[in-house]
C-alpha cells in the first residue's frame, strides 16, 4: 500500500498527459459525432497522419542530426504543418467519403470511416516502408528539464503537452461558447433545420468542425511522438480508440464532456497500473467505460434525449 | 352534416362498387342488419385472376432463395470434389466461417438494429471453450459434439451476460459496451497465461483435436472443408426460416420502432436478448469450427478487425438480404486474394474499393425486398386444415343473416374478413344484454411530464361495442391519455383497467396481449417492411413461437402460420382490393392515406377488444376521410370497441356513440355528438384556445364562395388603412409541392404586401406548414414560382432565402433548448454577420419583451411554453428581416398567452413589419390579420380581408353541429 502511494504523484502526472492527448483526440470524435450523429472511425488514423507530419518536418530541419533553426521554431513549424495538413485531410475526407452519404442508413458512413482508415494506414505503411520513425525529442526539449513536486518527476515534454493542451481546450471552449461560428455549431448539432432558417450556412458549419476536430488531432500526434519518441502507422487504431471511450464516457456530443473524459480515461490508465499487471490497463479502461454506460447511460456529462409518441 | 352526405355520396363512387352497394341499404345512423362486411377467404383467394398474379409474382421474389442460395450452397459444400488445391480449399472453409459468422452478425445488427461492436468477442469465447474442451490444453479430449454444444452455449451466455444489464441503452451506447466487452475478452485471452495458465497467452493452444462425429473423423482438409459448409447451410436455411418467422418480424419491429412493437405485443427487452444470443450462439458455433479446422486458436484471431471485417461483408453484400450475406464473404475474402497480384497495395486497394462501393452502393451488392414466400396454393391448402378457420368462417355469415336488428353485435374479438374468434352462441348471449361489460374504465387518472400536467384526473368508461370519441384543442392530453392507455406512458395516479384488470403498471407488451390495439398520430410503420409483413407483425401474438416448429416447418406449425397470413391478408383487404394489391410493397412507397390503412390494418390483425385509433383522419382529403369514416363504421358494425381521437367534427358526429372532450388535460364534457356540440363550455375550449376553428373558417369559406366556386376573391381594400399603398414583398404563383407520400400544394397562388399581417388559415393538413417549408426551401415545389422582393427563391438553399430576409417562428418554436436566450437571439442575427448590429436589434427586441431580457442568461429549454414562443418570435426579428413567417404561434398555449401572443404580432406589425401567419386557431388570427386566405386540401379555396370573415358569428355553430 505505501509503495501504491509512493507512486500515485508520478501516476498523477502519467495520467494527466496521457488523458489530456486523449481528450483533444476526443474532442474530434465529440463534435462529428455532435453534429452528425455518425462515429468518426477514422480520426485514429488522421491523428496518426498528423504524428508524421510532424517527424516529417522535424527530419526536414534537422539535417544530419543537428536542429537548422531554434528548436521553438522547430515545435511551431512540426505543429503548425501537422494541424494544416491534417485539417485538409480531414475536410477531404468529410467532403468526399461522409458528405455524399448524410441521407443513408447509420452504418452506410460507418463503413465508409472504415474504408478512409484502412486507406490511410495503408498508404502510411506504404510511404513509411513500415518502420516505425524516431522522434528526436531530445533534439528540441532537453530531457534533464525537469520539475520535482510532491514525489513526482514532471519532464519538460509532459508540462509541454498538458500546459498546450489545455491552452487549446480552453481556445476552443472559448470558441465554441463565444464565437458566432461555435453558436452556429451548437445551434446547426441541436437542430440543423431551425439553424439553417437563421441563415447559417450548415455545410460550411459540418466541414468546419471536420477542420477544427482534425487540426486537434494533428497537433495530438505531434504530442504523441514527442512523447513516446517514435511513431508508427499502427498508434491510429488504439489511440483513435481510446479517445473515442473517453468521448462516450463524457457523453459524446458533449465538448467539455469529451475533455473530462479524456482526463479520467488517462487517470483510470495510470492508476489501473498500480493495481493490476500493466498487460490489464486497457481492460481497465473498458472497464471503466462499460460501468460508467451501464450507470449513466448518456455518459459523465450527456443529456438523456426523451422520446416524444 | 349535409356536406359531409355529399363527399359519402363522392367517395362511394371512388371506393369499390362493393362496399358502396352495401352502404346503399345502410342508412347514416345504420339501424338495419348487418351484412357481412368483407369477403371471406375462399371467395378471395377464389378468384383465378388474382391467384395466378399473385402466384406469379411469389415465385418471382422466392427465387433467390429457393433458385439462387441453396444450389449454391450445394455447390460450394461440393467443392471438394471437383477442386483439391489446398490453397483454394482453405480459402473457401475460412469463407464458410465467415458466411456462419455474417449469419449471425445480421441477426444482431440487420435484423434487430443493435450495433454490436464486440461480435468478434462471442467467435473468440466459442473457440476458446472448444480448445479447452478438445486439446492437450488441460488433457481433455472431450467428443466434437459436446465441445462444439459448449462452445454455443458459453458464447449464448456471454451475450445474456452483457444484454441483459445493457437493456436501457440505445444505439452507440451499446455499441460503446459491446466494444468495451469485445476488447476485453481479447485482452484476457491474450494475457490469461498468467497467474494461471489457462489460454496459453499470445502463443494460443495449438494441437486442438479435429472433429470426430459418431466414429467419423474430419481430420482432412477435404472433410473439415465439408464439415464447415455442411453446417453453414444448415445455418443458411435455419436462418432464414427464423428471420421469416414472427420471431423475424419481432426482431424488425424494435429494429424500426421499440414503441410500435411494443403495442403490438412485442417483449421488446426478451427479444433483444434473444437477438443477441442468437448472433453470439453462431459466432460461438463458428468459433468451435474454426478452432477446429486450423486445429489452434490464437488471440490475434479476435481482434476488433475481424468484427468490422464481417460488418464489411454484411453491409457490402446487402443487409437483411440471405444471398446478400452469402456474397458478401465471398466477394470479401475473395477479393483479397485476387489483389495479392497487387501486394503490397492490395490493402489500399481493398479500402478505396470499401468506400467506393459505400458510396456509390450504400444498400448493398444484393440488398433485400421485401419479401414472405408463401406460395398462395400451399396456404390455402394449409389454411383448409385448420379446423376452426372453416367454421369460423361459417360463424361470420350465419349469424349476420340470422339476428338483425340494430343491438347485434359480435364480441370478443369481433370478425372481418371471415375470421371470427367468438362462437354465434356467445353473441347470442351478449346480444340479450342491454348493456354491456365495461371494457375500458379510467379513473382519476394523473399524468405529469415534469412539471406540466398532461393528463388531469380524468375518468371515463367505454362499454364493449361503444365507438367513443375524444376531441379537444392541441395540447389538451389526448395523445397522452392513449399513451397511458397502451402503457407507453405511466399515470402519476389513478386507475386504468382492461377488462377489470388493473394495467397502470404494466409494460406495453402486456397490456396489447389484453386486447388493446393502436394507430399512432404520426403514423409509426415498419418503414423498411411490406405491407404483409408489417400487418403480419400484428399478429405477434397469435402466432406460434416455438423454434421446433419455427426451425422444422411443421405440417401444424404451416397450418397454424397460414391461417394468420390468411387473417393478415384479410385485414388489408378490408381496405379494398387496391390496397390488397400493394400486399408486397414496401410501406415506405405507399401514399399517405394507404399508410394509414396499413396501420389500422396492423391493429386490426390483432384481433383487438379495445381499438384506439389517434387521428385517422388526418393528413387526408375530404373525400378520404369519408372513406375512413365508412371504415370506422364498418368496424362499428362488426362489433368493435373503438376509442378514436379525432379533430374533425363531422367525423366523429357521423361515426360516435359518445363524445368526450379534453382541454388542458381536463374532461370538460361528455355526450352524444350533439349534445357536446351544443354545450357552451366546449365552444368556449375550441374558440378561446388555439386550433380546430380551421374547420369554421372552411365553412365561412364555403359561404363566402358557394360550393362551386372558383376559390379565388381577392378583396384588396384595407378597412381603417392608414398604411400606404403597398408593393408585393412575396407572391407565390401555381405553387405546387408535396412533402413525402402526401401531396400537399397542388397549385396555391398567395401574395404579401409591405406592412400587411396575412393569415393562411386551414385545418389540420390542409397545407400550411408545407406551404411555410417550401417558402423556406424545405420542400421544393414541383412546380410554380415563389418570388420574393423581385426575386426568385424556389431554388435557392434554405440558409440563403433566409439571409435575403424570410425569418421564420416554426411550428414547436424550435428554438435552440441548450442554447441561452441571449445566444438564441444572437443567432437570430446571425445573418447580420455583425457583432454591433446583432445587440443593438437585441436591445430594440427586449424593449418589446422585457420579460426575456431578464432570463437572458436561462437556457431556453427551460423556459415556459408562452416565453418559449416569445422567445422564437423575438430570435426572427432579430435579424430584421423584411417579412416574418409564423407557423401556429398559437399552438399548445393557454387562452390569455395566446392573446398575448397575437398582442404581439400586432405590435411588430404596427412597427413596421410584414407577417405572414399560418395559423389553426381563425377567431384569434382573423382579429388580428389584415387579409386571409382559407386552404383547404392544399387549395386556396377562398380569400379576402380578415374582418369578412370574422363578422360572421354562425362560425362556430356551423363548426360544431
Amino acid at each position: 500500500m505505501e509503495q501504491v502511494l509512493a507512486q500515485l504523484p508520478q501516476q498523477v502526472v502519467n495520467g494527466l498527459t496521457l488523458g489530456s492527448v486523449y481528450a483533444l483526440l476526443a474532442l474530434g470524435y465529440s463534435m462529428v459525432y455532435g453534429i452528425l450523429k455518425m462515429l468518426n472511425f477514422a480520426h485514429g488514423d488522421v491523428f496518426m497522419v498528423g504524428a508524421f507530419v510532424g517527424w516529417g518536418v522535424l527530419h526536414l530541419l534537422t539535417p544530419g542530426g543537428m536542429l537548422a533553426a531554434h528548436p521553438l521554431v522547430v515545435l511551431l513549424a512540426m505543429a503548425l504543418a501537422a494541424m494544416v495538413a491534417t485539417s485538409l485531410l480531414g475536410g477531404a475526407i468529410e467532403r468526399f467519403a461522409y458528405r455524399p452519404l448524410r441521407k443513408s442508413s447509420r452504418l452506410a458512413p460507418l463503413i465508409s470511416a472504415l474504408g478512409v482508415s484502412i486507406i490511410l494506414e495503408n498508404a502510411a505503411m506504404l510511404l513509411t516502408a513500415g518502420r516505425a520513425k524516431a522522434y528526436q525529442t531530445e533534439l528540441l526539449i532537453p530531457q534533464n528539464w525537469t520539475v520535482h513536486a510532491g514525489g513526482a518527476t514532471i519532464s519538460a515534454t509532459r508540462l509541454a503537452i498538458i500546459g498546450v493542451s489545455l491552452a487549446l481546450m480552453f481556445a476552443l471552449d472559448f470558441a465554441v461558447s463565444r464565437t458566432m461560428l461555435g453558436k452556429a455549431m451548437r445551434a446547426t448539432s441541436q437542430d440543423r433545420e431551425a439553424a439553417e432558417y437563421m441563415g447559417i450556412r450548415t455545410t460550411g458549419v459540418i466541414a468546419a468542425t471536420f477542420l477544427i476536430g482534425s487540426a486537434l488531432a494533428g497537433i495530438a500526434g505531434v504530442m504523441i511522438g514527442l512523447y513516446y519518441m517514435q511513431v508508427d502507422f499502427v498508434i491510429g487504431f488504439s489511440a483513435g480508440l481510446k479517445a473515442f471511450t473517453a468521448a462516450v464516457l463524457g457523453g459524446i456530443g458533449n465538448i467539455r464532456g469529451a475533455m473530462a473524459g479524456g482526463l479520467v480515461l488517462g487517470l483510470a490508465e495510470s492508476f489501473g497500473v498500480l493495481f493490476v499487471a500493466p498487460v490489464y490497463k486497457d481492460a481497465i479502461v473498458f472497464a471503466v467505460l462499460i460501468a460508467t454506460l451501464i450507470l449513466k447511460p448518456a455518459g459523465l456529462l450527456g443529456e438523456q434525449a426523451h422520446e416524444k409518441v | 352534416m349535409c356536406r359531409f352526405t355529399e363527399v359519402l355520396t363522392i367517395a362511394r363512387s371512388y371506393k369499390g362498387m362493393q362496399r358502396s352497394m352495401k352502404r346503399q341499404d345502410m342508412p347514416a345512423k345504420s339501424k338495419t342488419p348487418c351484412k357481412p362486411v368483407s369477403i371471406p377467404p375462399d371467395e378471395g383467394m377464389g378468384s383465378t385472376e388474382w391467384t395466378s398474379a399473385r402466384a406469379t409474382e411469389r415465385v418471382l421474389r422466392s427465387l433467390p432463395v429457393a433458385t439462387a442460395v441453396y444450389p449454391a450452397l450445394a455447390v460450394l459444400v461440393l467443392v471438394p470434389l471437383f477442386a483439391r488445391n489446398y490453397y483454394y480449399l482453405r480459402a473457401g472453409g475460412s469463407c464458410g466461417l465467415y458466411l456462419i459468422l455474417a449469419l449471425g452478425l445480421n441477426i444482431v445488427a440487420g435484423e434487430a438494429g443493435l450495433l454490436d461492436l464486440g461480435y468478434v468477442a462471442f467467435y473468440g469465447i466459442g473457440a476458446y471453450v472448444y480448445a479447452l474442451l478438445s486439446s492437450p490444453q488441460f488433457g481433455l479430449h472431450a467428443p466434437f459434439l459436446l465441445s462444439a454444444t459448449c462452445s454455443v452455449l458459453a458464447a449464448v451466455s456471454a451475450a445474456v451476460l452483457v444484454s441483459v444489464p445493457t437493456l436501457h441503452l440505445r444505439g452507440d451506447y451499446l455499441a460503446m459496451v459491446t466494444l468495451g466487452f469485445g476488447q476485453i475478452v481479447r485482452i484476457l485471452l491474450n494475457n490469461l497465461d498468467r497467474p494461471v495458465n489457462i489460454t496459453n497467452g499470445p502463443n494460443g493452444i495449438v494441437g486442438v483435436d479435429a472433429p470426430n462425429i459418431f466414429g467419423v473423423s474430419f481430420a482432412s482438409l477435404e472433410m473439415s472443408y465439408v464439415l464447415i459448409w455442411v453446417v453453414a447451410a444448415g445455418v443458411a436455411i435455419v436462418v432464414s426460416r427464423v428471420t421469416r418467422s414472427k420471431i423475424g418480424r419481432a426482431w424488425a419491429a424494435i429494429r424500426e420502432d421499440e414503441v410500435a412493437a411494443a403495442c403490438m405485443g412485442v417483449d421488446v427487452a426478451r427479444y433483444r436478448v434473444m437477438a443477441f444470443s442468437w448472433g453470439a450462439g453462431l459466432a460461438g458455433l463458428a468459433g468451435a469450427l474454426l478452432a477446429s479446422w486450423q486445429r489452434a486458436v490464437f488471440p490475434q484471431n479476435f481482434t476488433m478487425t475481424e468484427t468490422i471485417a464481417v460488418y464489411c461483408m454484411i453491409i457490402l453484400g446487402g443487409m437483411r438480404s440471405l444471398p446478400g450475406v452469402m456474397v458478401g464473404p465471398l466477394v470479401l475474402v475473395i477479393l483479397p486474394e485476387l489483389l495479392r497480384a497487387y501486394s503490397v497495395y492490395r490493402m489500399l486497394i481493398y479500402g478505396v474499393a470499401l468506400v467506393l462501393l459505400v458510396v456509390y452502393r450504400p444498400q448493398g451488392l444484393l440488398p433485400a425486398g421485401a419479401s414472405i414466400s408463401v406460395p398462395i396454393r400451399r396456404l390455402r391448402r394449409a389454411a383448409r386444415r385448420v379446423p376452426d378457420m372453416e367454421s369460423s368462417t361459417g360463424a361470420a355469415q350465419a349469424p349476420a343473416r340470422g339476428t338483425p336488428g340494430p343491438e347485434r353485435r359480435p364480441t370478443d374479438t369481433p370478425l372481418f374478413a371471415g375470421i371470427v374468434v367468438t362462437s354465434p352462441a356467445q353473441d347470442a348471449v351478449q346480444n340479450a344484454k342491454p348493456f354491456r361489460e365495461v371494457a375500458l374504465e379510467v379513473k382519476g387518472v394523473v399524468c405529469k411530464f415534469g412539471g406540466l400536467v398532461a393528463v388531469s384526473d380524468v375518468s371515463l368508461t367505454v362499454r364493449q361495442g361503444e365507438v367513443v370519441g375524444i376531441i379537444g384543442p392541441n395540447g389538451a392530453g389526448k395523445t397522452t391519455l392513449f399513451n397511458l392507455i397502451t402503457g407507453i406512458a405511466k399515470p402519476f395516479s389513478g386507475d386504468i383497467r382492461v377488462f377489470g384488470e388493473d394495467i397502470s403498471s404494466m409494460p406495453p407488451y402486456k397490456i396489447a396481449a389484453l386486447g388493446v390495439a393502436r394507430t399512432f398520430q404520426n403514423i409509426r410503420l415498419f418503414d423498411s417492411q411490406s405491407v404483409l409483413e408489417n400487418v403480419l407483425a400484428g399478429c405477434h401474438l397469435r402466432l406460434p413461437g416455438g423454434l421446433p416448429g419455427i426451425i422444422l416447418r411443421t405440417r401444424a406449425f404451416r397450418a397454424h402460420e397460414a391461417s394468420e397470413i390468411v387473417r393478415a391478408k384479410g385485414a388489408v383487404n378490408f381496405f379494398g382490393p387496391e390496397l390488397a394489391a400493394k400486399e408486397n410493397a414496401p410501406v415506405n412507397s405507399l401514399t399517405y392515406p394507404d399508410r394509414r390503412r396499413v396501420e389500422l390494418a396492423r391493429a386490426l390483425a390483432a384481433g383487438p377488444r379495445i381499438l384506439l385509433l389517434d387521428e385517422p383522419t388526418a393528413g387526408m382529403t375530404p373525400e378520404e376521410a369519408g372513406d375512413v369514416v365508412e371504415e370506422i363504421r364498418l368496424l362499428r358494425e362488426s362489433g368493435y370497441t373503438v376509442l378514436v381521437i379525432e379533430h374533425h367534427m363531422d367525423v366523429v358526429a357521423d361515426t360516435c356513440d359518445r363524445v368526450i372532450v379534453l382541454d388542458h388535460g381536463e374532461k370538460i364534457a361528455e355526450g352524444t355528438p350533439a349534445e357536446v356540440a351544443s354545450n357552451p363550455e366546449v365552444m368556449q375550449a375550441y374558440l378561446g384556445a388555439p386550433s380546430a376553428s380551421g374547420g369554421a373558417a372552411e365553412l365561412v369559406a364555403d359561404r363566402l364562395v358557394g360550393p362551386a366556386g372558383s376559390g379565388r376573391r381577392i378583396a384588396t381594400q384595407q378597412e381603417g388603412s392608414d398604411k400606404p399603398f403597398m408593393e408585393s414583398v412575396l407572391e407565390l404563383r401555381g405553387v405546387h409541392s408535396s412533402y413525402g407520400a402526401v401531396r400537399a400544394l397542388q397549385g396555391v397562388d398567395l401574395q404579401v404586401n409591405t406592412g400587411e399581417i396575412v393569415v393562411v388559415l386551414g385545418s389540420n393538413a390542409a397545407g400550411k406548414s408545407t406551404m411555410l417549408k417550401t417558402i423556406l426551401g424545405g420542400v421544393r415545389p414541383s412546380s410554380g414560382h415563389i418570388i420574393f422582393m423581385g426575386r426568385r427563391i424556389d431554388a435557392l438553399p434554405t440558409s440563403e432565402i433566409a439571409r435575403a430576409g424570410i425569418a421564420i417562428v416554426p411550428e414547436g418554436r424550435r428554438i435552440f433548448p441548450g442554447l441561452t436566450v441571449l445566444e438564441n437571439l444572437e443567432l437570430g442575427g446571425y445573418v447580420l454577420q455583425n457583432r454591433r448590429a446583432i445587440a443593438q436589434s437585441i436591445e430594440r427586441v427586449f424593449e418589446l419583451f422585457p420579460a426575456l431580457a431578464e432570463r437572458r442568461g436561462q437556457r431556453a429549454g427551460t423556459l415556459s411554453g408562452g416565453e418559449q414562443q416569445m422567445l422564437a418570435i423575438s430570435r426572427a426579428l432579430v435579424a430584421s428581416p423584411k417579412l416574418i413567417c409564423m407557423d401556429e404561434p398559437s399552438m399548445g398555449l393557454a387562452p390569455i398567452l395566446v392573446d398575448r401572443v397575437m398582442q404581439a404580432i400586432l405590435d411588430i406589425n404596427r412597427a413596421g413589419m410584414t407577417v405572414l401567419l399560418v395559423e389553426q386557431n381563425a377567431r384569434a388570427a382573423l382579429a388580428i390579420a389584415d387579409r386571409a386566405y382559407i386552404l383547404r386540401s392544399g387549395r386556396v379555396v377562398a380569400s379576402g380581408a380578415a374582418s369578412d370573415f370574422l363578422e360572421d358569428e354562425t362560425v362556430a355553430r356551423a363548426y360544431l353541429s
